[in-house]
């Protein structure tokens, strides 16, 4: 989550540094929705830091990163012309507000996976030979609100009433329960699937009972509507050159991602049915 | 002075070598025993320095994992320390070690987990932690093993198992062996540069003087040592200089000495030389008058014999002139007694004549070489003296053989023979032998005439016996006898008839034994 937030804040770095003669500034915003205090501040940490580096070879241009918590004050900056070029986000805060997204913000980029494509889907894994019921305990990664929201709706689906208990690293719930400490744990599915290349030994102990659509993404940036053309054209160069540049090799390098493509509104509307489906079993669920 | 030419194959000199192959030999063992010990240490500070960190490593784990442990969170301990693996590129392998075994074994792109450990991971889990290196089967090379007790208050949770690459150690280590190799190398060559320069400091003088030894011995004492140095070496060069010096100048005293002495020998030899020519001649006078002397001895025994062969025939011819006086006065005198008379008046005095004869014969020296009868020589010997024989009933026997002929000096040959007989007379008269007795007998043996003279006097003393051919030896009182009789026997038979003389002493007496070379008899 961080390597990505300091990747896009990157880009508009380098976007900026391009077109260093014309003085241009991107404001770029950043919302953790959802984070605690602690993810949050090292995201703003590292944001931060990748900035004063990066600014100091850029000559005649500007970046600046604005950080939100706080959806009302993201608000209310957008509203503002020019205020807010581009918007560094998840797929939690999209499933949040997605009108205000599709109001304000339009396409924008997202990286690709390890597989080439983007977005990713979480995997619900139980031990074999056991079953899963009513008021097990359910392992989950403390700081994907997603695969919380995952874990629930099967719970509610399935009328398991589960036991939430959440871990502090991303591959831990399924560790948890290869060694019992818990009945039923979530993970994406390509932490799965290096978990099991290793140690095959999990996929001999767990087997997944459930498998999401692949329309989660813990990242995106998104532009504004607002956003000059030309500030757009500037972005869209860096995002085309980060694999020509030096710089950006090793970005992707360090990062570790393969490349970056384009994002519609379109693509998070199945996140969007998602959450109301969600929503609707919950309301359904507390009756 | 002159300075010494320098030695062409100086660096073949034993001395040199000697001392090069010292220093250098020394310096490169102890080089080599220092470069052995750095190294050793540098691996044991290498070792140290994977030991340090790896316990730096265990104990962050442990206190990380701490909490885990005690809750038995395996997967925060799995998670952990693939963590620790992924940021550690030396670590190979990272083993926990449980005792409810549940182990968990994590490699750098797997882990998984395993009820049964190794022996080597059993053998490495004491109270205390423990690290070697050691083979490792599944990454088929040698790592560092380093185990870590987990120890929490009460119990023993564990072990941490850390497997470290060698890489890094290997690289350190090769980099120790370059340099040191580089080092050595270089020390090598500064080695031998120093100790060309020391052994030639040091052998180059000695070899100075060595050579100046060399030149003094041979005798030229001109030469001297050219070294010049302030130390031990210059000191020793210059006090042999100083003593080549003292030399040079006890050689000249020496020589002038010598030269004076010489001179004073010279002299000295001149005189003696005229001395010695004086005593030779004197004693060849003196020889000379002994050899007269012995001459006159020996006609004086000549006299003596003659005498006594005289008083015979003397007094047979008194009684014949007396018998004819008587025959006269009683009237028997007549011619036939007087021709009787006269007869052997005749004989008699015929008998004296040869005897004057013989006397004059006998002293008158050979002129040259002659043949002549042994037993002819010795009969007429036998005749000489058989009257002073017979007058102290001295016996002679002969057995002698007639057919030896000799080629000699018959007159001398009888002198020796006279000689014997009268020292044999001597003998037997001074021991007064009761029945003397003087035995003569001549033989032939192989191409050798043999004559021995035997009496039974009772022999020679045995000290005595060797020396009787000596000249002037003798047993006689100085009046009686002049040492020379026998000697000039042994020159006459050995010198002038190129025979033997010889004395032995048999049972009864002394032999003189005298061999002279044969006359051939077809010659003869």
């Amino acid at each position: 989550m961080k390597r990505l937030l300091i990747v896009l804040a990157l880009l508009s770095i380098g976007i900026t540094s391009l077109q260093a003669e014309r003085k241009i500034v991107i404001t770029n915003a950043f919302y953790g929705a959802g984070m605690d205090k602690v993810a949050y501040s090292s995201a703003k940490l590292a944001i931060n830091l990748w900035l004063t580096k990066m600014t100091k070879t850029i000559s005649g241009a500007t970046s600046q990163i604005l950080f939100y918590i706080d959806f009302s004050q993201l608000k209310k900056d957008t509203q503002e012309k020019g205020k807010i070029d581009t918007l560094i986000t998840s797929s939690y805060a999209y499933m949040l507000h997605p009108d205000f997204y599709k109001k304000y913000f339009n396409k924008g980029w997202i990286k690709t996976e390890s597989d080439g494509k983007p977005f990713l889907s979480y995997v619900i894994l139980k031990r074999k030979n056991t079953q899963v019921k009513k008021n097990s305990i359910a392992h989950y990664y403390k700081y994907s609100k997603i695969s919380k929201i995952v874990i629930q709706k099967y719970s509610m689906e399935h009328n398991l009433n589960l036991r939430y208990e959440s871990t502090k690293k991303e591959s831990k719930p399924a560790l948890d329960l290869f060694f019992k400490k818990c009945d039923v744990a979530i993970v994406n599915e390509f932490s799965w699937k290096l978990m099991q290349e290793l140690n095959p030994q999990l996929s001999h102990s767990l087997v997944a009972i459930h498998k999401t659509d692949r329309i989660f993404t813990p990242v995106f940036s998104l532009f504004s509507r607002k956003m000059e053309e030309k500030k757009k054209k500037l972005y869209l160069g860096a995002i085309k050159d980060i694999g020509i540049s030096e710089s950006g090799k090793q970005l992707m390098q360090i990062f570790k991602f393969n490349k970056l493509i384009k994002l519609n509104n379109s693509s998070l509307n199945k996140i969007e049915k998602f959450y109301k489906n969600f929503l609707a079993l919950k309301k359904k669920y507390e009756k | 002075m002159s300075n010494i030419k320098k030695q062409p194959s100086f660096f073949l000199t034993k001395i040199f070598r000697r001392i090069f192959l010292s220093f250098i030999g020394s310096i490169t063992i102890l080089v080599f025993i220092y470069s052995y010990a750095t190294i050793q240490m540098q691996k044991k500070s290498s070792l140290e320095v994977l030991h340090s960190r790896a316990n730096t490593l265990a104990n962050s784990m442990a206190l990380v994992s701490h909490d885990a442990m005690l809750k038995n969170d395996m997967g925060f301990i799995v998670q952990y320390d693939i963590n620790v693996i992924k940021h550690n590129k030396e670590i190979l392998q990272i083993f926990i070690t449980n005792k409810t075994d549940d182990n968990i074994e994590i490699n750098r792109n797997s882990w998984k987990m395993i009820q049964k450990i190794s022996k080597k991971l059993k053998d490495m889990q004491k109270d205390r932690e423990l690290f070697k290196i050691e083979y490792n089967d599944k990454l088929q090379k040698d790592v560092f093993h380093y185990s870590y007790p987990l120890h929490f208050p009460g119990i023993t949770w564990g072990y941490i198992h850390l497997i470290y690459s060698l890489d890094s150690y290997n690289v350190d280590l090769n980099r120790i062996y370059k340099s040191t190799g580089i080092l050595l190398g270089l020390l090598f060559l500064v080695t031998l540069f120093i100790s060309y320069i020391v052994s030639r400091q040091i052998a180059l003088p000695i070899l100075k003087l060595s050579e100046t030894t060399e030149n003094v011995q041979k005798g030229n004492l001109h030469i001297r040592a050219d070294i010049r140095r302030g130390d031990e070496i210059g000191q020793l060069a210059q006090n042999f200089n100083n003593m080549i010096n003292k030399l040079e100048h006890s050689h000249d005293e020496l020589e002038n000495l010598v030269f004076i002495r010489t001179k004073e020998l010279e002299n000295l030899n001149k005189e003696l030389d005229i001395k010695i020519k004086n005593a030779i001649e004197e004693n060849s006078k003196n020889e000379q008058m002994l050899i007269q002397q012995s001459r006159l001895a020996a006609m004086g025994e000549m006299i003596g014999n003659i005498a006594h062969q005289w008083r015979q025939p003397l007094n047979a011819l008194g009684l014949v002139v007396q018998n004819i006086y008587y025959s006269y006065e009683m009237g028997d005198l007549d011619k036939e007694y007087l021709e009787h008379s006269m007869n052997k008046s005749k004989k008699l005095t015929s008998q004296m004549s040869k005897t004057i004869d013989d006397f004059r014969n006998f002293f008158r020296p050979d002129k040259r070489q002659e043949t002549f009868s042994i037993s002819e020589g010795i009969q007429s010997v036998c005749e000489l003296v058989s009257a002073s024989y017979n007058n102290h009933n001295i016996e002679i026997t002969t057995n002698l053989d007639d057919s030896l002929i000799a080629i000699g000096y018959p007159n001398e040959f009888s002198q020796v023979l006279l000689n014997i007989f009268t020292n044999a007379k001597d003998a037997l008269l001074e021991k007064k032998i009761v029945k003397p007795k003087v035995s003569v007998r001549s033989f032939g043996k192989d191409d050798k005439i043999v004559v021995e003279l035997e009496d039974n006097a009772g022999g020679i003393d045995k000290n005595v016996i060797k020396k009787v051919f000596d000249p002037y030896f003798t047993t006689k009182s100085k009046k009686s006898g002049t040492g020379i009789g026998l000697y000039m026997s042994k020159m006459i038979i050995e010198n002038s008839m190129k025979g033997e003389i010889s004395v032995h002493n048999s049972p009864n007496g002394a032999v003189f034994r005298i061999e002279i070379k044969q006359e051939d008899k077809k010659d003869a």
